[in-house]
């Protein structure tokens, strides 16, 4: 049994607009084991497109205030989107490395009493998931396998990229996070723009929606090429909205229909455990409540009762 | 600096996060899924704007903001 314990940094989009996320990685770390300590007073990481490309200093700051919650408690981070982990990963790393840096940021902090001394570390969900409960763990804890269900995945861009920096799978041909979501049982349907940008992160989708979301048809049309599938996983929530809501959007601007089922891993993971879904809230993902629509339940292989 | 980009780094220095949560519907969709109805970030921690503000004003950002503004005025 694993026991490690994580300050979980939720960041703007899980807990405000995808809090079904939430819900579900608290049932998945804790069927595994692993725990999730509150980071009282975190804030934003802050949004790396935005803030990492006007100001480098006060980008870097903002984030090492959010490690030093972590540091003083003496436990890692853990997040479960790619542009947190961008924030707080690379801060950390620079910080860690960059003396300069380090020096003019602490200055910083010292305004609001606080220090930045390298003490912690930054994983992603999946790197929690893959490194301390393990996918031999994982597959034992599946007792709801998504058998015959096509899946098409997302992994997204900061997770693994930029490959000098994060050094973790192969950025060019990964299959570290499809080996963890095909713990779920269900079979993995390639596309050829799988590992493109859903549209949505560096600033794009603040500054323009109509560009992401042509990022986003490109991705759809892709997958539609190459058979379609009956869901889309993703290990990011900002991802997550631009593909889920983002249908939705494509649809009034573009005028072109798709209907997917978009999921976090975790939310994946939570459904193969046997949870329902309706322990975290599966169906309250805004595709949803717009469409007022619900997940296809039948494509994915679960029962529900009729409510 | 485009308007919709300084609009998001307003929105970190006035409440703490670039997606707030700021309206009763996020927090009745969070109370929906099982979760209290307020997370235990900036969203609950007024202090920790605060910070963040102190931070913009050290590092000359809330300037940054603020000049684009006055410049398309």
């Amino acid at each position: 049994m694993t026991n490690e314990s994580f300050y979980h940094f939720l960041g703007c989009i899980i807990p405000h607009r995808y809090p079904s996320i939430e819900s579900a990685v608290k049932l998945v770390f804790k069927d595994l084991g692993m725990e999730l300590l509150d980071m009282d007073g975190a804030t934003c990481c802050p949004a790396p497109g935005v803030f990492g490309s006007f100001d480098r200093i006060t980008w870097a700051t903002i984030a090492a205030r959010n490690l030093t919650i972590a540091e003083a408690g003496g436990h890692p981070i853990t997040t479960g989107c790619n542009g947190c982990f961008a924030s707080l990963w690379e801060a950390n790393h620079e910080l860690k490395h960059d003396d300069e840096l380090r020096d003019a940021v602490n200055e910083n902090l010292a305004v609001i009493d606080r220090e930045f001394k390298g003490t912690i570390e930054v994983w992603h969900y999946v790197d929690a998931l893959i490194q301390i409960a393990g996918l031999d763990r994982i597959r034992e804890k599946v007792i709801r396998p998504f058998t015959g269900v096509r899946m098409a995945l997302h992994p997204g861009c900061h997770w693994m990229r930029p490959k000098n920096l994060k050094k973790k799978d192969d950025s060019e041909r990964p299959h570290i996070f499809r080996e963890l979501c095909e713990t779920s049982g269900a079979t993995y349907v390639p596309y050829k723009d799988e590992l493109i940008c859903c549209g949505a992160g560096g600033a794009v989708r603040t500054a323009d929606v109509k560009i992401a979301l042509d990022f986003t048809r490109q991705k759809f049309e892709s997958l539609k090429a190459a058979g379609g599938a009956d869901m889309m996983i993703t290990p990011c929530p900002f991802c997550e909205l631009q593909l889920d809501m983002g249908q939705v959007e494509i649809q009034k601007y573009f005028e072109k229909e798709y209907t997917i089922d978009i999921l976090h891993v975790v939310e994946l993971l939570a459904l193969a455990f046997g949870h329902a879904p309706d322990e975290f809230g599966l169906a309250t993902h805004l595709q949803y409540m717009q469409r007022k629509s619900t997940p296809a339940w039948e494509k994915l292989g679960i029962k529900v009762e009729e409510s | 600096m485009l308007e919709p980009h300084q609009k998001t780094a307003l929105k970190v220095l006035e409440a703490g996060h670039a997606v707030p949560l700021d309206k009763e519907s996020w927090e009745n969709l969070r109370e929906k899924v099982g979760l209290e109805r307020v997370p235990p970030n900036a969203s609950r921690y007024a202090e920790a704007i605060e910070d963040i503000k102190k931070i913009a004003k050290k590092t000359g950002f809330d300037k940054l903001v603020e000049e684009k503004k006055q410049k398309e005025e």
